[in-house]
C-alpha cells in the first residue's frame, strides 16, 4: 500500500516537472533562441576553415531542468520460472546557472514471478539509483555529494539503464557492484598526451539502513585511460567495503567501438577472496550498413560470454551470485524501431554443475523525452 | 583514493589543444554508448550535457564540442522537419 502511494507520488512529481519545463519550452519555440544559437556559432566557427572552433565559454542560452528517462517491460523464461518486470525509471536534472546540477533518478520495478504453475505475490522494488549534488570546480574536475552510482567498472555508470545496455540480462558479476554509495566524490578527466586521456574518480561511502538509500561503508574509486581517436579505454577499479563484512575489490574493463565496422566490444573482470570472481565479454554489431532493407538495418546483433567462480569459503553477502561456478554465453537480437523506441530479445545457455538450463528474454524499452 | 583527482584540481590548467572537433567529439564519446542522437531544445541540450560531463567523465573541451554537435544537430533536424511541413 505503502509502495503505491509513493509510486503515485513520484509520478506526479514527474508530471508537474513535465508540465514546468513544457512551458518553459514554449520560449524556445518561437525561435528566438534557436536563431542567437546559430548567430552565435556562426561567429565563433568563422575564420577557421574545416575545423570548428569551439568557443571557450558554455553555450549562453540557460540551461533548464530535464525529465527524462525510461519505461520497459521485460520478460525472462527459464525452466519452471517465469518472470514478468515492468519498469519505470525517470530521471530529473536541474541545472542551477551552469556550475551547478542537482540530479536524480528513481528506479521502480515490479517483478512478477510464476514458479511450478503458480504466481508469487507482485513486489514493488524501488530505489533511488542516485540523488546528488554537482559542482564542475574547473575543467578537469568536478565534485559530487549525496547518493551516487559507484564509480566501479562500467556496467553500474554508463550501462546499466535498460535502453542503453544491450542485453536485457545483466552479466552474472555485476550483482558484486549493483549498489549506491552515499558520501561524497571526485572525479574528471585529463589529457595527459596527444590522444590520451585520464579519467578518474575517487569516492567514500557512509553506511546508511534507509531501504530507500541503503548503502555500505566504504572508500574507492576508477581510473582509466582513454583513447578518444582510437574509441578505446582501458580501466581499473578498486573499492574496500568497511561494513560489518570486510573486503576489497578489485576490478578491470575496456570498450572498444570499431570504427571501421559498427562494432562494439566490451567487457569487465572483477576479483574478489569473499565475494569470489569472474568476467563478461560481450560484442554488439549494428547491421545499419547492410543492404538496404530496413528491417535488417535497424537490428543488432549481441554476443556475451561469461563466467563467474565462487571463493574458497561460500560467500553469504550476495544473494543474486551463483553458488557453483557457473559458466554463461548468450546471444541477443535488437531492433530499433525508431529512435527511443526498441524491442530486445535472447538466448542464454547457463552451464553449471547440476544447473543446465536455457534462458529466454522479451522485452520493449521507450526512453521517454520531451522534446 | 581522492589524491589522485585533487592532485588534478590543483594541478591547474595544462596546455592541451583547445580546439575538437564536434563531430568527432560526438561520435569518439557519446556514440560508444548511445546509439542515435536525440534531439532536444538548446536549453535542455545545455542540462543534459552538463550530466554527461560528469556521467562519461568529459573534459571541459569535449563537453562543449559536443554541446555545439548537438544544438547545431537540433537546429538543422527542426529546420528539416519544419521545411517538410510547409
Amino acid at each position: 500500500m505503502k509502495g503505491r502511494w509513493y509510486v503515485m507520488g513520484l509520478a506526479a512529481c514527474a508530471a508537474f516537472w513535465g508540465l514546468r519545463t513544457s512551458a518553459q519550452e514554449q520560449q524556445y519555440k518561437g525561435g528566438e533562441v534557436a536563431q542567437e544559437q546559430t548567430q552565435q556559432r556562426d561567429t565563433a566557427n568563422s575564420g577557421e576553415g574545416q575545423t570548428a572552433t569551439v568557443p571557450e565559454s558554455s553555450g549562453k542560452v540557460p540551461p533548464i531542468p530535464v525529465v527524462t528517462g525510461f519505461m520497459a517491460f521485460q520478460t525472462e523464461f527459464a525452466p519452471g520460472t517465469q518472470t514478468l518486470s515492468p519498469v519505470f525509471d525517470p530521471t530529473v536534472l536541474v541545472p542551477i546557472g551552469h556550475k551547478l546540477l542537482i540530479e536524480a533518478e528513481f528506479e521502480m520495478q515490479m517483478d512478477l514471478t510464476r514458479e511450478q504453475g503458480e504466481w508469487g505475490p507482485a513486489v514493488l522494488d524501488h530505489s533511488v539509483e542516485y540523488l546528488q549534488l554537482d559542482y564542475l570546480v574547473n575543467s578537469k574536475l568536478s565534485f559530487a555529494v549525496g547518493r551516487f552510482l559507484t564509480p566501479f567498472g562500467i556496467y553500474r555508470e554508463r550501462l546499466h539503464p535498460y535502453w542503453i545496455r544491450d542485453l536485457a540480462g545483466e552479466p552474472m558479476i555485476f550483482s558484486m557492484n549493483d549498489n549506491s554509495s552515499n558520501g561524497a566524490m571526485l572525479r574528471g578527466a585529463t589529457q595527459i598526451a596527444r590522444g590520451i586521456e585520464l579519467t578518474y574518480a575517487g569516492y567514500f561511502s557512509a553506511a546508511t539502513t534507509n531501504k530507500l538509500f541503503e548503502a555500505d561503508r566504504r572508500a574507492g574509486g576508477r581510473g582509466s585511460l582513454f583513447l578518444p581517436n582510437k574509441r578505446m579505454e582501458i580501466g581499473v577499479s578498486y573499492s574496500r567495503t568497511l561494513s560489518n563484512q570486510r573486503y576489497n575489490m578489485l576490478g578491470t574493463d575496456f570498450t572498444w567501438n570499431l570504427k571501421k565496422i559498427p562494432m562494439d566490444l566490451k567487457g569487465e573482470a572483477i576479483y574478489s577472496s569473499v565475494l569470489g570472481k569472474g568476467y563478461w565479454l560481450e560484442g554488439a554489431y549494428r547491421l545499419n550498413r547492410l543492404g538496404k532493407n530496413a528491417f535488417v538495418r535497424n537490428s543488432e546483433l549481441v554476443l556475451r560470454g561469461e563466467q563467474y567462480f565462487v571463493p574458497e569459503l561460500a560467500q553469504t553477502v550476495i544473494d543474486e551470485l551463483p553458488t557453483v561456478d557457473t559458466t554463461r554465453a548468450t546471444v541477443g537480437w535488437n531492433y530499433y524501431l525508431h529512435n527511443g523506441l526498441r524491442f530486445n530479445a535472447s538466448y542464454g545457455r547457463n552451464f553449471a554443475s547440476g544447473d543446465n538450463h536455457n534462458i529466454w528474454t522479451a522485452g520493449i524499452t521507450l526512453r521517454f523525452a520531451k522534446l | 583514493m581522492l589524491t589522485v583527482p585533487l592532485g588534478m584540481a590543483l594541478a591547474g590548467p595544462r596546455k592541451a589543444s583547445k580546439f575538437i572537433d564536434p563531430d568527432d567529439a560526438y561520435k569518439n564519446n557519446c556514440m560508444r554508448c548511445h546509439s542515435s542522437v536525440q534531439a532536444y531544445s538548446p536549453k535542455k541540450t545545455e542540462t543534459i550535457v552538463m550530466h554527461m560531463r560528469i556521467r562519461a567523465n568529459l573534459t571541459a573541451q569535449e563537453s562543449r564540442a559536443i554541446l555545439e554537435y548537438l544544438q547545431d544537430n537540433t537546429a538543422s533536424t527542426r529546420k528539416n522537419k519544419s521545411a517538410t511541413k510547409k
